[in-house]
Formats: structure tokens, sequence, C-alpha cells
């Protein structure tokens, strides 16, 4: 971070002194490629003068006055290199400096991890957040997001939408979730390298970062290396195989650039059984400089992608399966395994991006970006009939009473891998046996008989459109005052709908919904999806269920300025932001015809945010400073309104959370040792948030005040006692308290090796007891207040909350590599039931019961180990061409037990009791065992 | 230039390896319909592993390689029945209970299934035989337990579809015997009993199963059991005559119906004994002539209309019965029911296919539905015929049930002093008996000392009988 404070201001330094005397000139050069490369800081030892090198490699340092002086050049990605001056260079021979690269070729962010967040995509929708995205110079970042992703490892315990991601300047944040969808650019790699990060609360020039830090990605063409290339890697992970294909033409007479690039990525089955990749990436970049002041770009890239799913499931399933990587999911269908969750995005983006730089101390850039396509998921859907997913709680083993059967059930599951999985010629078995007529379908038009479809798969779509832009100045004052500031807006419409998808043989289905069934004993019309079309038979290709568009706008307008002095360093920065959103609902639904059409009325929340911070230099080495953030933030449309599928339902006083956040640390930046220590203390004050809450729980809770869950009843969900919730759960003011140490150090103390290591201890913890409101799917439709959480001092979870790393790396001189670390995890928590830690679920319960326990205290993952081994080799071949090698295996000690994620179970095993411990289930999701990636690339430049 | 020529080669064949082998397969055909049918070959009828069965309300495992196999007869699909299946072969019927629901998407009626019945459970639940999956033990009481997924995917050997489903066995009341249990079977002619037509199945509001009764026109009756949960429950029992099928079932030593679904029963024909609108009226003469002197069935399609000369309210004849005259003659209608005609109530009434019988000598059409008499008016009269008993006792058989009047009577009796019970009218041409009952609002009533005109009816009772309907049919 520090050097993005420094260069603007060695660049300004360097501007002022540049006609002056005594000054050393030089070229730093690839020693692999010999290119010159820019953006190395030269530094005269021990006189404090520095200097960095332009596009073309070189550097000036004015009135270095030095006698056998010594250089030091540092630049990240490269290995630093000490260079002594043996003359008094008042007529300086150019100095030639060669660097070579610290890794070679590929990044470790070039090696993605399995970061499939399935669980996450199973509550929050598709976050798909690849941690490597966000590794950059940072040592801390570079070791967190690479080694530590496997165990889902988030900075600081932080949400994603607090790490920001900018392409080409506009915001690439999802508006609707926060999180940004780095799925969008899979397979891309080769033209995503050029990044800016900042870490916590630091500044970033390019916007008014959020806490956790924001990353720059720039796809310009011009700024591409100029070479074509082609890779091919091998990987047992999400998808087997890789090609990428990628030609930069660099800066090109006339001013022009183009960058391309393709890319392939596929696999049959993936790690997880019954998952299948297929994406592919296309990306083009075309850059106009117009004189040295004005220059266009645009950059148009999409990935398609196809994808079937995992699920986590229960431990006695993954124990039946023998394997943690039991997948729900799929079945055979002909012979051949079917995923019945497949998930189709392909959203490309299209940004223009103007750069005006009117004069040395002036820099503006501007973009807009248009984004919009495709995004959905397939799922089963039934309609009268046992429920398709094999990992049901009611057909686990445990669900039985007697042993024998317990034992007897176990052991035919544990020989029988088809009905573990999907049965689908079951499926389709059953929809060819429900013959049945419709008599008033679609809209009373007539009578509509056939096979009514029991089971289907469904697409559930979320396509969006998205329209944004943003502008960003950074302005030098005096040479010690920077003013950075922009503004940006984003119009984004998320449309929600369900296609027909596959009738699995079928006919026809009705849009019927299930609630709707019930509630039609007193009221017939109830049942229907839309009045608008009663009875409305469904084919392939129609759209039915629910149809709404949610409407986000957000604009946002931010001032910073920075300023050095000496040995100081401030910044202070302001923003502030509207966000405005409602609901279109496109259906009128039979359970709620008052409420489901329409707009609903515009939400607006203005929010506003103040940061500032200091360094001090105690000299060029080391570095001390403080960071302090202070701001409002309005809850995403998620979590705002409740059960959007079906009605225009907003969470009772709506209002914006607080963040509070400070962070204080060291830095050291010695040629051979770098180092950061961070402490951050964030305060989530006031937050909204959509649970995705337990139906038995919810169930209980109701009946305990009394308001008419739907008593499915002994008929129609076998012999339950309790009654079950179908609808939305929120939690209305969740405080959060995220503090700990980041720590990384990477030393280089002989020739050759490097050693690093680094460690997040950390603590996330809830601090408030929340309001818990409840809106039913079916009957009562007004909000019940389900009473008071118990959550103070839970711990959040989703992370492990501590992590630590040591690797030690061999750097060869033939340009190869190899590195090996062992990573630790522990204080991965369950996401836990928050329905059950209330007055009314415990409701006649005592604390000194056995079962108190079970019910309400949280549950933690076991500490993990792993050992990840990597290694790469480059060659070149006459002088243009490159062969790189990488290969990385993690988890070489193949431990397949490390938890990755797991959380009270929503669907309870089929128990009646609530004091039975049998009825508290847990749902788990593995990392993988030993996974690899290897890759070789071939290159011309 | 070699070099560049690999290199781009070594591009070449990437993109040539994409084309060939990037394709991941993600559509895929519909499995051929039905699956594959298995097939066993049973070596027991159900009727056998029925009789395995012995001790009442007890449980028997099954310990031999026994396999039974039959059609499906009776699902879960309108929800009457729960987590059960009937099961029919030729020789009977057996209830399947199982540890899930939803059982009809792959059990459907219809379906042919084999059972490997090794390690499963027989018991009875109140006289009607299950096969089961388990038993579990709570609290010392031993419940059943259906058979699980697992004892499903292992014992259940799923067949082919029948090409026609099997028929219903057509049966009468009368007929239902223990061997038809858990088959499929048909009446026909039968109706809801009166109280029992336009009522729900059962009570879909507090879920509780309901019977309705089931009755022939001979009267013999049987149990529709319809369980709470049935998506006809709500249903209202049709009002006319037809067939209901469904699967029988005992509780007890009583028979159930239970239906497959609201259309096992179709009764929309006229009920026993029940009208038309399209009779042609006869008199009551002719209707009386038609007696052929046994029981004789009155013509078909024939109504009488006619005015009541009975008085209900005056208590002196069976509240079943009433009496009707018309120009020609009068006669006695034997209601099945209380009905709910006045005197001098104009009424018309079917009788075609009714019994004409005596009773005790007394010409009635007997065991009339209620409904079958219509009111035309009310407060019509008959004059009575003035005659003298000599008349009486010449023409009685042409004047049975028709009203009379005795100038100059005096009355009798041997003990007593009240109308009650038996008297002697005598005018001086002769005797007859009257009778009046206790129960009759009259029959408190002091004998007159002296001579009196009677209007009574002219009825029989193993032999010449009067019958006052009320105090007034004594005038001094």
């Amino acid at each position: 971070m520090i050097q993005k404070l420094l260069i603007p201001a060695l660049l300004l330094l360097l501007g002022q002194t540049m006609s002056a005397q005594g000054s050393l000139r030089g070229t730093v050069t690839d020693a692999e490629t010999t290119r010159p490369l820019p953006d190395a800081a030269i530094i005269v030892v021990g006189t404090g003068k520095v200097a960095v090198s332009d596009n073309n490699g070189n550097f000036v340092i004015a009135d270095a006055n030095c006698s056998r002086c010594t250089l030091s050049v540092t630049r990240d990605g490269y290995m630093p290199v000490s260079v002594p001056v043996a003359d008094d260079a008042m007529v300086p021979k150019p100095i030639n400096v060669t660097m070579k690269r610290t890794t070679i070729e590929e990044k470790p962010s070039d090696i993605p991890t399995v970061t499939l967040d399935e669980a996450e995509a199973e509550t929050e929708g598709a976050a798909e957040v690849a941690n490597v995205l966000h590794a950059s110079r940072d040592i801390f970042q570079n070791i967190s997001g690479f080694g530590w992703s496997q165990f889902r490892f988030r900075e600081r315990g932080y949400d994603f939408g607090l790490f920001e991601t900018y392409i080409n300047g506009v915001p690439f944040n999802d508006p609707e979730s926060g999180g940004t969808f780095f799925g969008e650019f899979g397979g891309l790699n080769d033209v995503l390298r050029n990044r800016t990060s900042t870490v916590g609360l630091d500044p970033a020039e390019f916007a008014f970062s959020d806490v956790g830090g924001a990353t720059f990605i720039d796809t310009r063409a011009s700024v591409q290396r100029k070479q074509i290339r082609a890779s091919y890697a091998s990987s047992n992970r999400i998808y087997r195989n890789r090609l990428m294909l990628t030609a930069n033409t660099g800066l090109m007479p006339g001013g022009w650039a183009v960058s391309a690039s393709i890319g392939h990525r596929w696999a049959q089955e993936g790690y997880v059984p019954g998952t299948f990749f297929q994406s592919t990436s296309y990306f083009v970049s075309v850059d106009k400089k117009f004189g040295g002041k004005h220059a266009l770009n645009l950059t148009v890239f999409g990935v398609p992608t196809k994808r079937g799913r995992s699920a986590d499931s229960f431990q006695e399933m993954f124990d039946i399966a023998g394997t943690n990587y039991y997948n729900p999911l799929w079945g055979y269908q002909n012979g051949e395994k079917r995923n019945s969750q497949v998930s189709y995005n392909h959203q490309p983006v299209g940004i223009l991006r103007y750069d005006w730089v009117p004069s040395t101390r002036t820099n503006v850039t501007a973009a807009v970006y248009a984004q919009g396509g495709k995004s959905g998921v397939t799922r089963l859907n039934f309609l009268n009939g046992r429920n398709p997913l094999p990992d049901f709680n009611r057909y686990l083993p445990s669900s039985l009473e007697s042993p024998e059967q317990i034992a007897l059930a176990t052991e035919e599951l544990r020989n029988n891998e088809y009905a573990r999985q999907i049965d689908w010629a079951g499926l389709y078995e059953v929809n060819r046996n429900s013959f049945s007529e419709i008599t008033n379908a679609d809209g009373g038009t007539g009578t509509v008989s056939g096979k009514q479809a029991t089971y289907i798969v469904e697409n559930q779509r979320s396509d969006s459109r998205e329209l944004g832009g943003n502008i960003v100045l950074n302005q030098t004052i005096t040479p010690r005052l920077s003013l950075n500031g922009g503004a940006e807006f984003q119009y984004y419409t998320g449309r929600n709908f369900k296609v027909m998808d596959d009738l699995l043989g079928a006919d026809y289905w009705v849009d019927w919904d299930f609630l709707g069934l019930f509630d039609g004993l007193t009221n017939p019309s109830a049942r229907n999806s839309d009045l608008a079309v009663l009875n409305n038979t469904i084919r392939k290709g129609d759209v039915f269920g629910y149809n709404y568009d949610e409407n986000i706008r957000k604009s946002k307008e931010w001032v910073q300025l920075q300023y050095s002095s000496g040995r100081w360093q401030f910044f202070a920065g302001a923003e502030v932001g509207q966000n405005q959103m409602w609901r279109t609902g496109k259906m009128q639904n039979g359970r709620f015809p008052t409420n489901s059409l329409g707009d609903s009325k515009k939400i607006s929340l203005p929010t506003y945010g103040a940061k500032g911070g200091i360094t001090w230099k105690a000299n060029g080495r080391n570095y001390l400073y403080a960071n302090g953030y202070y701001g409002t933030r309005a809850p995403t449309f998620r979590n705002s309104y409740l059960s959007p599928r079906t009605r225009d339902l907003v969470v009772p006083n709506l209002k914006v959370s607080t963040v509070q956040s400070v962070e204080g640390g060291y830095l050291l930046r010695a040629p051979n040792y770098k180092a950061r220590v961070t402490g951050y203390f964030t305060k989530f004050l006031d937050e909204t948030e959509n649970i995705f809450a337990s139906a038995w729980s919810v169930g209980r809770v109701l009946d305990e005040i009394d308001l008419g869950a739907i008593d499915l009843g002994d008929n129609s969900s076998g012999i339950l006692d309790q009654p079950v919730f179908f609808g939305a759960a929120v939690l209305q003011g969740v405080d959060r308290q995220h503090a700990g140490i980041e720590a990384a150090i990477e030393a280089k103390p002989i020739p050759s090796w490097v050693f690093t290591a680094a460690t997040s201890i950390g603590k996330y913890i809830y601090t408030s007891r929340p309001e818990l409101f409840i809106s039913l799917d079916g009957g009562n439709s007004s909000i019940i207040d389900g009473g008071t959480i118990y959550q103070k001092n839970y711990y959040v979870p989703r992370s492990p909350q501590k992590a630590a790393t040591v690797s030690v790396k061999y750097e060869g001189k033939k340009f190869w590599f190899a590195s090996l670390s062992l990573n630790y995890s522990d204080g991965i928590w369950y996401d836990f039931d928050r329905v059950r830690r209330s007055s009314r679920y415990v409701s006649g319960l005592t604390p000194e019961a056995p079962i108190w326990g079970t019910i309400i205290d949280q549950q933690k993952a076991p500490s993990a180990y792993t050992l990840d081994l990597f290694g790469g080799k480059s060659w070149r071949i006459r002088t243009k061409y490159f062969v790189n090698l990488n290969i990385g295996v993690n988890n070489i000690l193949n431990n397949q037990n490390i938890i990755t994620s797991a959380r009270d179970s929503y669907r309870n095993a089929f128990r009646d009791d609530v004091t039975d411990p049998r009825f508290y289930t847990n749902e788990l999701l593995y990392a993988p065992g030993l996974n690899y990636f290897a890759s070789i690339a071939i290159r011309m430049q | 230039m070699s070099h560049k020529n690999l290199f781009f080669s070594a591009i070449a064949a990437l993109l040539l390896a994409v084309g060939f082998v990037a394709c991941v397969k993600t559509e895929f055909d519909e499995p051929p319909a039905g699956g594959e049918p298995g097939s066993l070959t049973p070596n027991t009828t159900i009727a056998q592993l029925k009789a395995l069965h012995i001790s009442s309300g007890g449980f028997e495992t099954i310990t031999g390689d026994l396999i039974i196999g039959g059609e499906i007869v009776m699902d879960d699909r309108s929800g009457n029945f729960y987590k059960t299946l009937s099961l029919q072969d030729a020789s009977g019927g057996i209830d399947i209970k199982f540890n899930s629901s939803t059982l009809y998407g792959q059990f459907p009626i219809g379906r042919k299934i084999f059972i490997r019945c090794k390690d499963l459970q027989l018991t009875d639940y109140n006289g009607l035989t299950q096969l089961i999956g388990s038993t579990v033990t709570e609290a010392g009481v031993v419940s059943s337990v259906g058979l699980t997924d697992a004892q499903v995917r292992t014992k259940v050997v799923k067949g082919e579809y029948a090409a026609t489903p099997l028929a219903p066995k057509i049966v009468t009341a009368n007929d239902i015997d223990n061997s038809m249990l858990s088959t499929f079977i048909r009446l026909e002619d039968v109706q809801f009993i009166k109280a029992d037509t336009g009522q729900t199945y059962a009570d879909v509001v507090t879920k509780f199963s309901l019977n309705r009764t089931l009755e022939d026109c001979s009267k013999q009756q049987l149990l529709v059991r319809t369980s709470g949960y049935a998506n006809f429950a709500s249903g209202k029992t049709p009002k006319g005559k037809g067939h209901i099928e469904g699967v029988l079932g005992v509780f007890g030593t009583t028979y159930q119906l239970y239906l497959r679904d609201e259309k096992g029963a179709i009764m929309d024909s006229v009920r026993c004994g029940a009208t038309t609108g399209n009779e042609t009226q006869i008199n009551i003469s002719d209707l009386r002539s038609a007696y052929t002197g046994s029981n004789t069935s009155a013509p078909a399609n024939r109504k009488i209309k006619g005015i009541v000369t009975s008085d209900r309210l005056g208590k002196n004849l069976n509240f079943k019965n009433l009496y009707i005259q018309d120009g020609t003659a009068a006669i006695v209608i034997r209601f099945d029911l209380e009905h709910p005609f006045n005197l001098g109530d104009e009424v018309e009434i079917v009788v075609g296919g009714q019994e004409l019988s005596e009773f005790n000598g007394l010409l009635q059409v007997n065991n009339v539905s209620v409904d079958r008499a219509k009111l035309i008016s009310t407060g019509k009269s008959v004059t009575p015929r003035t005659a003298t008993v000599a008349e009486l006792n010449t023409n009685f058989a042409a004047w049975e049930s028709s009203l009379v009047k005795i100038v100059g009577a005096t009355i009798t009796a041997t003990t007593g002093t009240t109308l009650s019970g038996s008297r002697t009218i005598n005018d001086g041409t002769g005797s007859i008996v009257m009778f009046t009952q206790s129960a009759a609002t009259f029959s408190g009533t002091p004998l007159p000392g002296v001579p009196v005109t009677i209007t009574a009816i002219l009825s029989d009772f193993n032999g010449k009988q009067l019958i006052l309907r009320n105090a007034a049919d004594i005038q001094q």
C-alpha cells in the first residue's frame, strides 16, 4: 500500500528534478525477456534518494552525488537487486539493471483453487468468489488469498461485498448481492494480470474503497504485454482441462493496440462426483491513443459457463457413501450421471473507457459499461410427490426407529449407489403414470388432459440488465498534496423468474403452489401463481411460478486528499451514496393478490462514509500506520424484501447499518525482508439479515405464539407433531465485531531461498440480540414479531477465524522454483439456526436438561492442516519463444476430512420430538483432498 | 522460422484438441418408458400368506422364502389410504404397510408387483391382515412399522402395468365375507341411506375419518369409510342409487368399503323405490285388484292420488301408516319411516313396484319410501259412506280401509269404561269391533252411555274392525 502512495509522489518528485545536474540514469530490464521494466523503485542506499523507472524502463536520479554508492532496485514480482555504482557519476554511463522474476511466469494467482462455495450458493445465491483474484502484491494477501482459500478463508471474516472490484474504472460488484462474481471473468487469466489492490482501509486512487479493500483490474490492450501465448492446463478440481490462447499487439503505430483472448475450460466430471464444467471465455480489448493526452478503450468479454453443481449433505450420507464428497444432486439416467442443479451463466460485459491526461498533474478516467445476459440454475421441483432428493432427511436410515432397521437400511444404502442418488428413471416413471385432466385450464379456456408432471426440472433464472459508469479525477495540487475524487452509478434490473426446463416425460405442469393448495380449501384461486392465467398448464420454455424484477439504482460521489510531508503521510476522504430499490411484480399471486403485481414503493436510503489515515516512515524500510473508517450502508435488496418471489413486503423499519473500523500496523520493506503486522477492529451495527430459517424451528416458535403455522398433518408429510413453516425470516439489529491481527513475513536470508510465514488470528462475534420477524408464505399475511434471538457472543460463521502458513521456496538459477507450504486453519464455526436461540424455541426446557446444549451451543469444525507443493520452470528458445511449466499440488497429504462449511440442518432428521438429540443434525461440506493443477504455456513475443 | 512454425503448429494442435475433446455431454435421453419391469415367480398365494397370521393382533415374522405377486388394487393417490397399498391375486388380497407416503408414484393401481416376504411380518389391525416391515417397541407396546425404503428396494420387485386393470368382483352386501378383504369389489344397485346422502365423505376440518352407510333395495347395509385426508373427503355422498366400488376392509367384525376416489361411487339413478315423475295415475280400486292374494309387486310406473283419511295426530294408528281414499276405494300405505301427512291432505303416491301385501288381513302398500309421496293440497275431506253395520259386514271386501259413518250406534265394553281397547258397536243391524289404541289421544274418553253417530275407518286386524281417527268421530 505504501508503494501506491509512493509512486505518484515519486513521479512528482521526478518531474521536478528532471533537469537537475549530477544525476544517475539507467534502464531496468527483465532478465528473462530483456524487455524494459517500468515501475521499478531505485533507491540510492543511505541517501533516501529514489526514482521509479518509466514505461521504457528508464530512470533518472537527480543530484545523486553518488560515489561508490549502491543502488537498491526493487519491483513487485521481481527479486530485488543491489547494483554497485563504481564511479562518481557526474558524467554517468547509463546503468543497466536486470531483474529476475520471483516466480516464474505463472503467479500463484494464476492457479485457481477450488473456491466454489456451494453452501453459499445454496443460501445466498451463487457468490462464487475466488479470493485469488484479490491476491495482490501485499505479502499477506498473497498468502491468504492462495494457501488459505482451500479453507475458504475470508480476510478479517468480512462479507464479500466489503471487497470491491473495478474493471477499467467501473464498479464490478453485483449491486444485488454486493459480492463480485469472479466466475464472470474466469479463464481470462492472461489479460487480467494488470491489477492494483489496496489492503483494508488503505486509500486508493481509483475509488473510495470499501473497508475490505479494492482491486482495480486494467484490461486495456496497451498495457498487455505484447505476445502470443497458448497454454494448456490439466487439473482435477472444478475442471479437468483448460486451454487459453491470447494475442496482444502492444501499442502499435497510429496509437492502436489490440488484445484478444479465448479460453475453454471443461470437465466431464470434476473433483466432486456428478459435477461437470463447461466454460468458454472470450475477450477483446481495443485501444486508441489520440496524441499523448487522450485514449479510448473498448473492452468486451464474456464467459458462458455451464456447470453441474454439488451440495452439502449429512455426515450420515458421507459415511454411507464412503466419501466426504458425496454429492446428492446427481443420478444415473440411462447409465450416465445427470446433475439436477445445472447453472448457466453468460452475462457479457462491454466497457468503454476514456483516459484524459490534460497535464502531468491531472488524470481523468471515465468509463461506462453495460452488462446483461442469462443466469440461472436448474432445480428439481415436485407437486404431490415424494421429495426427489436422495438425501432428504426422511430417507436417512437414522430417521427410522428400530436399531435393526437402521442397520439394515444403512447397509442397503451403502451397497446401492442408485438409491443414494437421484432416481431419474423413477421420476420419469411417476410422471408417465400421472394422467390427469385439468378443467378450466389456462385461464378457463378449456380442459387439458395428459400426463401431468409430478416432477420437473425448472430453471430458476436471475437475468440481469446493468448499466453504469464512473469518472475518477486524480489531481496533483502541490507536490505534497493530491486530490482523488469521483462519481459512479449503477442501474441494475434483476429479472427473476422460472422457466420450465424439463417435464421429465410428462406433457404439462400446472402452475400451482403447494402452499396455495392448502389455502385452496378456503380460497380456490390461492394455489395459482398468476391470477391472470388460472390453472396455467406449463410446457417446456414457459415462464411460471414467479416473475418479478429487482430494480436497484446506486450512485456514489467521493473525494479524497492525500498529503505527504517528509516522514508523514496523511489521507482523508469522504463519500456520499444514494441507494434506491423497488420491486416490480409481473404476476398476481393467488395467495397475495393485493401486493404482488406492479411496482412497489421505492425505497431510498442515503449513505455516507468517511475515512482517514496516517503513515509514519521511520526510514525507507520501516513504516507505522493507522487508518480509520466510519460510514453507513444500505441493506441489499435480498435483505430488504421478504419473499420477493411472491409479494412486495419490506422488512419493517428498514434502515442503513453502520460500519466502524480502525486498523494500525507496522510495515517492513527491506531488500531481503518484508513484513507486515496489522491489527484491526471493525464493528457492524444495526444490520438487517434475511436468514434462511429452519421450517421446523420457525414452526415451533409460531406454535408458541399461537399463530397458525401450516400443520401439514398426518397425511402429507408423515407423523409430524410440529407445525411447519414456509416463508421468510429476517433479523433486525444484528451487531457484529470483527477484531484480529494479520501478520506476514517474507525473508530471503540466503540467495535463492525464500521463507515466508503468515498468520491471521481473529475473533468475529455477534454482539447484539436481534429481533426476529417472520412472514408466512401461506395464511397469515402480516409480519410476525418472533421475539429476541439470543445470539450475543456467537461466532460469525463462514470463515476460519484462525489461519497460518509457513513456507519455504527455492529459486533456481535456471529459471525454476519449488516451494513447500504448510497451512493451518481453525475456528470454522458452524452457521447456526438463529431461531433455535430464542426463548420460544426452548420453551418448556431447562438449562439443566442435556438437550439444552444440543439446541443452543454453536459447533466448531476441527482444525485442519494441509501441505502444498509448487514448482515451475521456464525455458527460452531462441530469443522469442518461451515455454513455461507450472505444477501445483494442494493438500499432498490428501486430508479428506477438512470441513470448510457447516450449518445446523434446516431440514432436521425426521424426528417428532425437539428433545430428541437426533432431531439436531448438521449439513457439511468438505475441502478436496489431494488436488493438482499443472500448466504448460508457449509464448512468442 | 521453423520455431515459428512449430509454435503455430502447437497452437493449432491445442485448438484442434478443444474441438475433439472439449465437448461436455450435458443433454440426456429420456429413459425407456415404464423402466425395465421386473418379474418373479410367486410361490405363495396371498391367501396362503394371510393364513400364516394366526395370532389375532400379534405379529409373525415370515421365515420362509415366500414370494407373492399380484396387482395393486388400491393406492394412496386420493389420500384415502395412507402409506398403504392393497395387493390382490386370484386367491385374495392383502394390505401392505409402508414407512413412506406418496406411494402411488411408483406403485399405482394396476401395477403388478412381487414381494419377497422373508423377514417381513404379518399382523392385523382389528382383523384386517397386513404385511408390514418390522415392529418397534416403545414402553412395552409393540407397534408396526411399514416397509422402509430400503426394504422396498430389496424386497419389492416392480413389474409391468396391467394392460387392463383388474376389474372389481361384483358382489352384494349379503355376499361379503373375509375372503374378499383387501380386494377390489363392486356393489350394484346400492344407495346411501337417506340420512347419509348429501353428506361429506369425511370431516375435512378435523380430518377425522367418517363412516357412511350404504344399503341396497332390500336394506342390506355396508359401511363406506373415508379418511379426512382423502382428496374427496369434502365431496358429498350421492343421493341416488347406483354402483360403488372400492377395496374391502374390516374393523372387528364390521366390513368397510374404501373408495379409491370419488369416481368409485356412481349413484345417479332413481333410488330404491323412488319416483320418476312420469308415472301413470290409477284408481285405488285398480291397485287393490292387482293384489293376487299373496305378496304382489304393484304395477310398475303407477301412482295413486287420494285424500288422507287417517289422522296421525290422533295417534290411533302406527306412525308409518296412512289411509288414503279416492272416489273408487281406499288403501293403507305403510311407509318405511314416519310420514308427515295429515288428515285431509291430498297426496300422490308412487306405488309402482311396491309390495302389495296383507298385514293381519289388511291390504297395504308396504315399505313405501316417504319421498314417493307428494303433497298436492291440504284441507280436503272425504264424505264418509253412511251405512249400517250389516252393510259394512256385507261389503267389507270392497269397502276395506274406507271411511264409514254409522248412525245410532251403541258402544259396549266387556271391561273398562273408556274407548281404549276393543269395543263392540251395535246399531241394531249387527255388531262390529272398534279398536282404539291406548296411545290414542282420545283413548281415555268415557264410553258414551247413549247411542251415537260414529265416523271411522273400516279396517282389518285378523277380522273386521273400526278405527276412530280422533275424538270428534263420536257425535251424539
